[in-house]
Formats: structure tokens, C-alpha cells, sequence
């Protein structure tokens, strides 16, 4: 049995007409085997078959070396994402695009995070119907935290060595799929505040930006995870402190809120002064 | 000849552990192969020389410049290519989309280029036939060879390598060996390795290290040439060797100062000189060792 492709199926496919699967096939085939690809020259260089359409010079005999390439591109390069796009659209660098939408660490962490966005949402919907509005306050800034955390986790992603390494600024990387991640988490759980009253309405962002903050301050020294937890465990102390002494709400007073907003601009900056101090961030720094 | 990387008293400390104990090198263009035992500090040298890690004390120079500043690490980087021991990569990732990867974050802007400079690197070490496979289907072999891929992107001055060879096949190994000769001859090569036939083959110096400090420095005909006269084929075992091993002939190698009955001299090996060095080095410790307990 052969187990090459056959003649008329190459012969289709130079010919530009061989169908989707065909394609797929020969083209496979073909970029691993030199007697086809001899069999592909023999074929181009042929004259046409009696009773063909006539060709232009051109088409009779197209250039094999663009035809290859355009094969491996097809094969090797990796498609451009929705993501990658969308993130182009808004007007990020390609390469920077390409960074945020093709690093599987955040891809993994993406979806986390829009899972446990997407659940506490839920949640929050119905403690809302219960009345409860407290719970939704308590959890509602720690899931851009967690996000965050896992987008780091564990110790800034499998490559990070080899990341480190290269001219690319590391803070930049890490600020860039954070920005992805809260893009990811903030809208659906924004969605799933609109149900509650109307004075705990939006001001759980700030608090919830601030932790993020802290979190990226702090992980060139501790990693992603311990300031999580520092600010998580934190956070429902305070909240659970709140609510026994006065209400929960009462964690967003402006003196508070102030604090939030020091957070929420003092970390990205330690982050990036401290990663340009060390060179690096996380476990090889240590 | 000109200097391209230096370590002056460079230390680094993990807690108590010194992994480097002010060490002093200077390395010029060509290869420099690094041995030691397991511990002794090799990865920690080579984190340092590609800018991911810090020492605790002394000075680095790197390409002419110093990587504590970060422009001048930058521009270090641009120049550099790095192979880690530990090999980690993204879940999911062809070995092109990796390389690819790796190339924008060295600056591979241009998505033509950057596709050519990719398949490039990837047909240098051989991987142009799986470019397209994920890495986790992948043999340890040829993720290693992804990693170096990765290294080679843009054909870099300065190349640290840790254990380029490991988990390849002789063929395999050969094959990286001659790649590896010809980028030398135009860039500073440094190598991490357990393979002292690699050295042999590739590198124009060696350097021993051992618990953080460089034990020794030299081409790899000066290492050869500590053990001329101290390798004995012989019918037996010798118990008093440094050490010892049965031979394919069925004969003993020793390796040390001691003449066993019957034995013939025989010319030395790089790996000889190693553990000859090695040995020396724990007898020398043994013997300081039982001096304190005595005392």
C-alpha cells in the first residue's frame, strides 16, 4: 500500500483544487516528504492536461519557493487570537498583543479568573435577593486579587527564567496580563453589583484596585500568593470588624477610601522600581 | 585577547551556603566549558552571568558593561542568549509558538522577520520538523533543544548555557556539538556540563568548580596533563586509587598516585583529570576533617 499522497490528489491540490480536508492532508504530508515534494516540482513544471483551461505563463509554473512558504506559515506561525486583535484594536503594540494573549499563563489564569468572577457574581446575586449585601462587599475586591495572583502563579509562570533573560522589561509583562486580568474580572463582577443597593454601588472598585496594587508591589519580594493572602485575610478582618461595630459599608469611608487610592498608586510604581533594581522578579531573584 | 564577561570576587549566598565564593573570572571569545559536582555552584554562575540573578558581592562586567544598571542590562540582554538548567514552559505551546514567543520579548518586533529568525533557530539545533508539535509531546531531548532555540534567537555575542547536552543522544549530541563550534567562533560561549567529553570536544578552556570557588582554570590540555603519569590499567581494582573502574577490555582503570602491581601506564583522559582533581579535593577535605576531629 502506498503511503504517499496520490498523484490526482496532488495534482488538485497544486491546481488550487483540492477541497479543505485534501489540502490539509497533502499539505502535511508534503512537508515531511522529499518524494512528494519532487512529485509537487513534476507536477508544476508539467504542461496542462488536454482540454484545460489555458494558464498564464505565470500561473503554469508559480514559484515553488513562495508556495512552500506559504505552506509552513499556514502550518507553523500561530494564528492571530480574538484576544491578540481586540487588544490591537484598542491600540496596544502588536507585540505587546501578542504577549498579553499568548502567554498560557495567563490564559489559564484568564479563565480562572472569569470563572471566579462569573461564580461570585451568581453568589452575590443571590445573598443580594437574601438581602445580605455585606457578603458581596467582603468578596467582591478579593477576586481581582486572586486573579492577579494566579495570573502569577505559581512564582511567575514555567518560563520566567528564560522571560527574565530577554531585553523585554519583566514589570511591564506582569502589569500588561494584570491589566488582562482585571479586564477579564471586572465586568462580570460589575454586572453582578447592579444588583445591589445603591450606596455599596461601585465603591468596592477601589478597594479592590488598591489590593491588586499591593499585590503587584509586593511580589518581587514575597511572589503573588503570601500578599494575597496578607490582604484577603485583611480584608475580612476588617470587614467582619466593621460589621460588628457599626456596618460593614462603614470600610469605604472616605479616610479609608484615601487609603485605597495610595495603594492603588504606590504599587504598580514599587513594582516597577524594584523590578528595575533586581532585574527580575520572583523565585530566581530569592 | 578581549574580555568580554568578568566576575571579580563575586559571592552568593543562599541563606549559609556560599553557591559562589568570591570568584574571579575573566572570559574571552570561544568556550568555556564548566565542570564541577553536583552543588558546586555552576547554575548559580551562570543565573549571574545572564543577568537573573544578583550577587551578593563583587563587580560583573558583561559585554563591556555593568547589569546593575538596568540600560546597561537592557542592552546586555539585547546581546545575550540563555539557556536555563531548569527547562519550564508554557502549557500548550508548539515549539515554534515558544520561540516565537521568546522572540518578542527580545524585540523581534517585525512579524516576517521574527517567523525567519524563529524557523532559523529551530533548523540550527534541528527541530525544523517538529516545529509545529506541542512541547509537552515532546521528548526531554528536544525540549531541551527548544530552550536552546530560544537562546540562539538573533544569533547573540555572549551565550550561557546550562547543560546544552543533557538528556540528548550521541547522535544527537554530536550533531549540537557542531552547531555549537561554529556560533563559538564568532561569540564568548559558556557552558554548564557533566559531560567531560563535551568539554574535550568543544572548549578551548575549562574551569572546575567546587563548593562556590574555582579549583581550577585552564585549557583542557593543562587539566589532561595533571593526571599524566597517574592512570594504570590493571587486572584488579587498586583500593588505594582515587578512583576506579572495570573497563570494557575487562582491565581496571586507576586513577591516582599509587602504582598497582602489574599495571601499565596509560595516557590520561579529560574525565581522569577530573576526578583526579575531584579526588584530591575530598581526600584534602577527609584529611582536614579528621586533623579538626583529632584536635
Amino acid at each position: 500500500m502506498s503511503t504517499h499522497v496520490l498523484p490526482t490528489d496532488l495534482r488538485a491540490w497544486v491546481l488550487g483544487e483540492a477541497d479543505g480536508i485534501v489540502s490539509l492532508s497533502v499539505e502535511q504530508h508534503v512537508m515531511h516528504c522529499s518524494d512528494c515534494q519532487r512529485a509537487v516540482a513534476d507536477t508544476m513544471a508539467a504542461p496542462p492536461a488536454p482540454g484545460a483551461a489555458p494558464t498564464t505563463p505565470a500561473a503554469a509554473a508559480p514559484d515553488l519557493t513562495l508556495v512552500w512558504q506559504a505552506v509552513r506559515e499556514s502550518l507553523e506561525v500561530p494564528r492571530v487570537s480574538l484576544l491578540e486583535r481586540l487588544l490591537s484594536r484598542l491600540g496596544l503594540p502588536p507585540a505587546d498583543a501578542m504577549l498579553v494573549a499568548a502567554a498560557p499563563a495567563l490564559r489559564g489564569s484568564w479563565l480562572c479568573a472569569v470563572a471566579l468572577a462569573v461564580s461570585f457574581a451568581v453568589g452575590g446575586a443571590v445573598s443580594a435577593r437574601t438581602g445580605s449585601s455585606g457578603l458581596f462587599l467582603v468578596l467582591a475586591p478579593l477576586v481581582p486579587v486572586v486573579g492577579v495572583a494566579a495570573a502569577f502563579g505559581p512564582e511567575a509562570g514555567p518560563a520566567l527564567e528564560q522571560e527574565s533573560s530577554a531585553p523585554y522589561p519583566l514589570a511591564r509583562l506582569i502589569l500588561l496580563r494584570t491589566a488582562a486580568v482585571l479586564l477579564a474580572a471586572l465586568p462580570v463582577v460589575v454586572v453582578g453589583q447592579l444588583a445591589f443597593p445603591q450606596h455599596v454601588a461601585w465603591s468596592w472598585l477601589l478597594p479592590a484596585l488598591g489590593f491588586t496594587a499591593t499585590v503587584l508591589g509586593l511580589s518581587p519580594w514575597f511572589g503573588p500568593w503570601r500578599p494575597a493572602l496578607f490582604v484577603s485575610v485583611l480584608w475580612v478582618v476588617a470587614t467582619g470588624a466593621a460589621a460588628r461595630v457599626a456596618t460593614v459599608t462603614a470600610v469605604l469611608a472616605p479616610r479609608f477610601l484615601v487609603l485605597y487610592t495610595v495603594l492603588l498608586l504606590a504599587g504598580p510604581v514599587v513594582l516597577v522600581l524594584r523590578a528595575r533594581r533586581l532585574g527580575t522578579i520572583g523565585r530566581i531573584s530569592s | 585577547m578581549t574580555t568580554t564577561a568578568s566576575l571579580d570576587a563575586v559571592s552568593k549566598h543562599y541563606r549559609s551556603v556560599a553557591a559562589l565564593d568570591r570568584v574571579d573570572l575573566a572570559l574571552s571569545p570561544g568556550i568555556t566549558g564548566l565542570l564541577g559536582p553536583n552543588g558546586a555552584g555552576k547554575t548559580t554562575m551562570l543565573r549571574v552571568m545572564a543577568t537573573v540573578l544578583r550577587p551578593d558581592a563583587g563587580s560583573v562586567r558583561l559585554l563591556g558593561r555593568d547589569p546593575t544598571d538596568p540600560e546597561a542590562r537592557t542592552e546586555i540582554r539585547r546581546r545575550l542568549g540563555y539557556q536555563p538548567q531548569e527547562l519550564g514552559f508554557p502549557r500548550g505551546f508548539s515549539a515554534f509558538a515558544f520561540v516565537n514567543y521568546m522572540a518578542v520579548l527580545k524585540e523581534w518586533t517585525d512579524r516576517d522577520a521574527r517567523t525567519a529568525e524563529v524557523r532559523r533557530a529551530l533548523e540550527l539545533v534541528g527541530l525544523g520538523d517538529v516545529a509545529t508539535k506541542r512541547i509537552s509531546r515532546l521528548s526531554g531531548g528536544q525540549r531541551r533543544r527548544v530552550a536552546l532555540a530560544q537562546a540562539l534567537l538573533g544569533t547573540p555575542e555572549l551565550l550561557v548555557l546550562d547543560e546544552p547536552t543533557t538528556g540528548l543522544d550521541p547522535e544527537q549530541r554530536a550533531s549540537l556539538r557542531g552547531v555549537l563550534a561554529d556560533i563559538a567562533a564568532s561569540s564568548t560561549m559558556v557552558i554548564s556540563t557533566h559531560q567531560t567529553e563535551d568539554v574535550a570536544a568543544l572548549c578551548n578552556r575549562v574551569v572546575v568548580l567546587d563548593a562556590g570557588r574555582v579549583h581550577f582554570d585552564g585549557t583542557v590540555p593543562e587539566l589532561v596533563s595533571l593526571a599524566a603519569g597517574k592512570v594504570w590499567m590493571a587486572h584488579d581494582p587498586d583500593p588505594s586509587a582515587l578512583a576506579s573502574w572495570r573497563t570494557a577490555s575487562g582491565r581496571h582503570r586507576n586513577v591516582g598516585e599509587h602504582v598497582p602491581t602489574g599495571a601499565k601506564l596509560v595516557e590520561p583522559s579529560l574525565e581522569d583529570a577530573y576526578l583526579l582533581l575531584r579526588g584530591a579535593r575530598d581526600e584534602a577535605s577527609h584529611d582536614r576533617h579528621t586533623t579538626e576531629v583529632a584536635s
